[in-house]
Order: structure tokens, then sequence, then C-alpha cells
């Protein structure tokens, strides 16, 4: 005859605990471990998400960068092509006959010289040195109309140091 | 106004709510380290748990609208991390969360804050096979000793519900221990 397997009724053994302990005194020490934990002030799941932030600033860094770039480039190439493109107008709308086509080869010394004494802006030799490149100035030289000694006289005077000999 | 009122008007006031709240951690710290502990069985982790669970109640209270009692919702809250807590062991560890369970149960006999007798460990090991909710509806009533009103507000599910599956789990269990 097979032995009856005995009935554990779980509920008459009332165990009050699972039979877990902890360490001695664990209790008391609970409340300043959890404001420690508050007061460092490191957000719920700061660092899952850390990764996205250092993308999403990256991005933007990048976009800065760009926009920095742009402006530079803007500066540098059509700053000097303006300043062209105004001076061939302001001469042409103002001391040329409006029927003629307006060149720069076209223009008379004393045109430029008047706009020069008018426009602050590009009057520093610097400014105007950028403008031109070394075939413009050799082309200058060669058809230039100056007497050597009015060419002496201007070297005399001028401030070497304001010249763009780098050009 | 009563005392349960009173204390939430001062934990959600910037100006009380530290002291308050010293107090409410107080008032439920060991229930809750008990119920945390039922679930994930180690005490170790059992702390971490309950820290997680404070700290989350610490910067919600402020969104606590006392639709249900403080301490349905702290439970609800202790309830949570403990699972997540379970979840994130069973990814790290590339296993299910049921095998975690299984291998918390089976490292009980060597683990120096457990002093359980045979049937306790033999309980822990026949509770794990349970599933998660029949696991959390017998801890609360079985150890908690919650009414079931407390435990449906907790778990969110109907008085009727909680009393079929403690009745399923209660059976399962001593089919287990009768057998092994």
């Amino acid at each position: 005859m097979k032995n009856a397997k005995k009935h554990i009724d779980i509920e008459a053994l009332n165990y009050k605990n699972a039979g877990f302990s902890t360490p001695k005194n664990y209790f008391e020490g609970i409340e300043t471990k959890v404001f420690a934990k508050i007061n460092s002030d490191i957000p719920d799941n700061y660092f899952d998400s850390i990764e996205d932030k250092v993308f999403a600033k990256l991005a933007s860094e990048k976009q800065t960068v760009k926009v920095i770039s742009f402006k530079s480039r803007i500066v540098k190439r059509f700053i000097p092509i303006l300043a062209a493109a105004s001076l061939v107008l302001f001469i042409g709308l103002n001391f040329l006959n409006k029927s003629e086509t307006t060149t720069f080869d076209s223009l008379e010394i004393s045109d430029i010289s008047t706009w020069l004494d008018s426009e602050n802006n590009i009057t520093h030799t610097y400014a105007l040195g950028a403008l031109l490149d070394t075939d413009d100035i050799t082309t200058l030289s060669n058809t230039s109309t100056l007497e050597d000694i009015q060419l002496l006289n201007y070297l005399d005077n001028i401030n070497l140091e304001d010249l763009n000999l780098n050009n | 106004m009563d005392s349960e009122k009173q204390l939430i008007t001062q934990l959600q006031n910037t100006q009380t709510q530290d002291k308050a709240f010293r107090t409410l951690m107080g008032l439920y710290k060991e229930r809750l380290y008990w119920h945390i502990r039922n679930i994930v069985k180690s005490h170790n982790d059992a702390d971490d748990v309950l820290q997680n669970a404070f700290i989350k109640v610490y910067r919600n209270i402020s969104n606590f609208k006392g639709d249900s009692k403080l301490y349905s919702w702290m439970y609800r809250i202790a309830t949570n991390e403990s699972i997540t807590h379970l979840n994130k062991k069973a990814k790290q560890q590339q296993v299910s969360v049921e095998d975690v369970q299984i291998q918390l149960a089976a490292s009980l006999h060597a683990d120096n804050y457990f002093s359980g007798d045979e049937i306790q460990e033999k309980l822990q090991k026949a509770l794990v096979l349970l599933p998660t909710k029949q696991q959390l509806v017998f801890n609360m009533k079985y150890f908690d000793n919650m009414k079931y009103d407390d435990i449906s507000d907790v778990l969110g599910t109907s008085v009727g519900a909680l009393k079929a599956s403690y009745h399923h789990a209660v059976k399962k269990i001593e089919h287990y221990l009768t057998n092994s």
C-alpha cells in the first residue's frame, strides 16, 4: 500500500514572515541614506539619457560653427566685390552720362579721386589694395600718365605701412 | 483635517516638506521594506529598491492628488520599483525574469539574512513559479496581511479577481510543498 502524502496547509501554518531578516539596526539609517541620495541632485534616470543630451549638444555646436563659417566667407569674398561694384555704380550715377555703359576702364582718374574723397569707408589704402590683384597694379603702372616728379612727391609723402604690399 | 491629509499638505509645502518626509519614512519604511523584500528576495537589492522608491515618492509628492490613500500610492511605487529592478537584473544577465527569481530563491540557503525553516525556503521556491500577479497577491495577503480592498487599490484589480488569484496561489504552493 502506498504511503499517503501529508498535505501541507499553508494557511494553517500561518507564517508571520517569509523567513527573511536584516542587518542589526538596519532601519535606523534609512532616512539619512535617502536624503543623501536626494541631495546628490542627480535626477532619476539621469544616466539613461546622458548620451542623447551629449549628441544634442554636439549637433547644436556644429550648427553654430556653420553660421560663423558662412559669415566669415561672406566677409572675405563678397565685401571686396560689393565695394568695387559700389565704386562703379557711384561714379556711373553721379559723373557719367547715363546713356553710356560704365566699365572700370572707362572711368576717369578724377572720377575715382572724387569717389575716394567722398567715400570714407574705403579710403584707407589697405582697403583699396585689397580690391586689386597683381595684374591690376601692373596695368595701372603701365598706363599711368603720371609724371616722374609727381610720383616721387607721392612716394615721399606716403606711409609705406599703409600699403597692402602682400596682396 | 485627519493626520494623513495634514501630512500630505506638509509634504506638498516646500517649507515643511523635508521634515514631513522624514516622518513619512519613519511611518512606512518597515512595511515597504518587507513588501519589497518579498519580491526581490535579497537584502541588498531590497535596500536599493526601498531608497529608490522613497526618492520617487519625494520627487512626485507634489503630483499626488489624493485619489487613493497615500499608503496605497506608496505601495504601488514600491511594487513597480521592485518589478523594474527584477527586469533590469534579467536584462543584465540576459535571462528571463522567471529565471532570475528561480535563481534568487535557490540561493536563499546561502543568504546570511535568510533564517527561515525548510518549509519557508520551499515556500519561496514555490512562490517564484507563480505568475507575477499571483505572487504579489499572495505576498500582500499572506505576509503583509493586507485587506483585499487595499490590495485592490495598489494593483488596480477587482476584489473578486484578487480572491481568485489568492486561492489559486495557495493551491499551487500547497501542491508544490506537498509533492516536493
